[in-house]
């Protein structure tokens, strides 16, 4: 039997017991092979470390509240974002079949309607003298567009004039 | 197997989460991490449930599912030690503004692993380093055969492979890490 075959059987070792044949086997070669003794060795080392540190472990039952975790952590899973909630309940008013784009996109103009109404509420607030943006486009235009249009630089210089006049 | 014949999800997750769990404490020795991988496989379950079409059994597909999240958390917490900075000794004293010397103490907030298991704790974290180093197939394979204990029929069907072919690559895999644990000398 060569060393390939003893070193397989050594490994099955691990797994199930052997015949009375094959540990005959095993035996007589690891008499004369120094390589196949020491793979024995090892093997039975490595049996004996997996048997003391995972496999005779021994799990305990589940804790009582696995069961409702997994539905918790589930259910706040399957949550859809309060967007995706509210496009949901307004999709029964489009009852044909791309009715959640539709709603969807009905959402998103009710959310940006809201939007606009709080920001304008807050402008009204703003202190007298308080730095603000006539047309943010302009800027926009200029500092992020790199718009070289003469009347739109212009426009955007006199405002930046007019927001550094009133923070510095 | 069409949907109809799929068994509804609440039915696979009764009878395979204790299973998934044993898997998962066999790895860490800890029930609190084995619970959160065991409920991690499911919820990644779920989520695929609607496309499993059961060319495999569920359990095979769970398991690849829970020793996967093993594996993913032996790396990360192999990599959470690496960049852990070494901030002080336990032993050393605190002292105070007047200089006066006390004893430090600290309050052990870890979930303590079951006692047989401890002794062990710090073999056990080099076995996992160890078995996650080696190429997936062969760690995966070891988990499944020597930590999780499972029969070989099983894990022939949860890798796809026949009897035999699962026999070679075991014996592959426990070479390779007989040798990364000699190394290490724990062999």
């Amino acid at each position: 039997m060569s060393c390939r075959d003893i070193q397989f059987l050594l490994n099955k070792r691990i797994d199930l017991p052997l015949s009375r044949e094959e540990e005959a086997l095993v035996a007589g070669h690891v008499r004369t092979c120094a390589s196949c003794a020491r793979a024995q060795k090892d093997t039975l080392a490595y049996a004996k470390l997996f048997t003391g540190a995972f496999k005779g472990t021994k799990a305990p039952a589940l804790s009582p509240s696995f069961e409702e975790d997994f539905y918790r952590r589930l259910e706040k899973e399957s949550r859809p974002p309060a967007f995706g909630a509210l496009a949901e309940k307004l999709s029964v008013l489009f009852p044909f079949p791309a009715r959640r784009a539709l709603a969807g996109a009905f959402a998103l103009l009710l959310v940006s309607f809201a939007g606009v109404r709080v920001y304008l509420s807050l402008s009204r607030d703003t202190p007298a003298g308080a730095p603000s943006v006539t047309n943010g486009t302009a800027l926009i235009a200029v500092a992020v567009d790199r718009n070289k249009n003469a009347e739109q630089q212009y426009l955007a210089e006199a405002q930046a004039r007019d927001l550094l006049k009133n923070i510095l | 197997m069409d949907d109809e014949k799929k068994p509804p999800f609440e039915q696979v997750f009764r009878r395979h989460r204790q299973r998934v769990f044993e898997l998962a404490y066999r790895t860490f020795g800890v029930v609190s991490d084995a619970e959160d991988i065991a409920q991690e496989a499911f919820l990644r379950a779920y989520r695929a449930y609607g496309a499993f079409r059961q060319e495999a059994e569920v359990y095979s597909w769970l398991y690849r599912i829970t020793v996967n999240l093993c594996r993913e958390k032996i790396r990360k917490t192999a990599a959470a030690r690496k960049h852990m900075p070494v901030v002080m000794s336990v032993d050393q004293p605190v002292t105070d503004d007047e200089g006066n010397a006390a004893p430090r103490e600290i309050a052990d907030t870890r979930e303590t692993a079951a006692p047989h298991l401890l002794e062990n704790e710090e073999v056990r974290d080099m076995v996992r380093k160890a078995i996650e180093s080696l190429p997936a197939k062969y760690s995966e394979i070891i988990m499944l055969r020597d930590i999780g204990d499972l029969p070989f029929e099983e894990i022939a069907a949860i890798t796809g492979l026949s009897v035999n072919a699962l026999g070679v690559r075991l014996l592959r895999a426990r070479n390779m890490l007989k040798e990364k644990l000699k190394n290490k000398n724990i062999l």
